[in-house]
């Protein structure tokens, strides 16, 4: 069963509610009557609405930067199975390269492209670049 | 799941980010004293369930739903932004309850057993995690709510349409299931919303942000 006091909140909400749905509705001539007798609010809303969009920019940016730093932990904690001789890791680099898309290859530095000239104990690392980078654009 | 919610509003008919910026930055004066005015009342309503919020996160909660990654859509070419504004208020508003409602269950101390007088007893202690100022504070914004349903009750009983209004109103019912209701036109129906406002101004200075 409903309280009293429950019922009092309800019906007051319902009927502030529905008063606000009512304010779109008033003219030009209500709102001039009503800012002369309670007063202007038209700039303190035009703050309000500034203050709303830069707290909206700020918290999804805020939100996408959170999102991206989990991105980037979840990434940095897998661990990829490699080949064990340089000579199949090398095989391996160019076959992940060769199997991304042009933009992709395009964005990658001489460093990836030249890396047969890479010594054996850098192959580690490429490959690990390489995986994280794949893994991206699939999730993408 | 709103992505396959048939509801959902194209991506193409959706405003981006920027268009809604702009349009919002675009307002003009008699729209922005609107959305004041209808922020204000929805704030009241709220009452101890605003949460200590105020109207400046009202604005803050209404433009970040549409910032949101899958949050809301502005139909640009179809509904006006102050509108919409409004709508996405309105939820905002009716969450916020929701949310209060919901603490306010958990925290509610348990009766089942007890007899109608302990239980009278029972219901003035506060309930765990509530201070007895919190309870106070609930128990005096209940009662000013009460008071206030009482004033407009009294404004409208000398005008049949307005207090059959306001009673509906008060059910939660919206404007056509309004004029569905007591069979009035948009004319009429505006008519006496008109006169309401201008009664409940004229008493409660309520044109302004508290």
């Amino acid at each position: 069963m409903i309280g009293e006091p429950d019922r009092t909140s309800e019906e007051y909400f319902n009927l502030m509610s529905g008063l606000a749905d009512s304010v779109m509705n008033m003219t030009d001539e209500e709102i001039q009557e009503e800012v002369a007798e309670t007063g202007d609010t038209a700039e303190e809303t035009k703050n309000l609405l500034l203050n709303a969009i830069k707290f909206a920019k700020q918290q999804a940016l805020r939100e996408a930067k959170l999102e991206h730093e989990a991105t980037v932990r979840s990434l940095s904690t897998m661990r990829f199975e490699k080949p064990e001789t340089p000579t199949e890791k090398r095989g391996l680099i160019q076959s992940i390269l060769a199997g991304l898309g042009a933009t992709q290859q395009q964005a990658l530095t001489a460093q990836f492209r030249e890396f047969e000239s890479l010594p054996d104990e850098d192959l580690d690392r490429v490959l690990d670049q390489l995986f994280i980078l794949q893994k991206e654009s699939e999730e993408r | 799941m709103a992505r396959n919610n048939p509801r959902r509003i194209p991506e193409e008919k959706a405003a981006t980010h920027e268009e809604l910026t702009a349009a919002i930055n675009g307002i003009t004066e008699n729209e922005r004293r609107k959305l004041n005015k209808a922020a204000a009342y929805r704030m009241r309503g709220l009452g101890p369930a605003a949460m200590n919020r105020d109207v400046q996160d009202l604005f803050n909660e209404t433009v970040l739903s549409f910032f949101k990654p899958d949050g809301r859509k502005w139909k640009k070419d179809e509904i006006d932004i102050v509108r919409t504004l409004n709508e996405a208020m309105r939820s905002v508003a009716s969450n916020w309850r929701q949310e209060y409602k919901r603490k306010a269950a958990i925290q509610a101390p348990l009766t089942i057993g007890r007899d109608d007088d302990s239980a009278e007893v029972l219901g003035n202690i506060p309930a765990s995690g509530e201070s007895i100022q919190d309870r106070l504070e609930t128990d005096e914004l209940h009662a000013a709510m009460k008071a206030q349903l009482d004033e407009i009750n009294e404004i409208v009983e000398t005008r049949e349409k307005a207090a059959l209004i306001i009673m509906a109103m008060s059910d939660g019912l919206d404007g056509p299931q309004i004029r569905a209701e007591l069979e009035l036109t948009v004319q009429q129906h505006e008519t006496e919303m008109l006169w309401i406002r201008r009664k409940l101004r004229a008493k409660f200075k309520d044109g302004r942000v508290k």
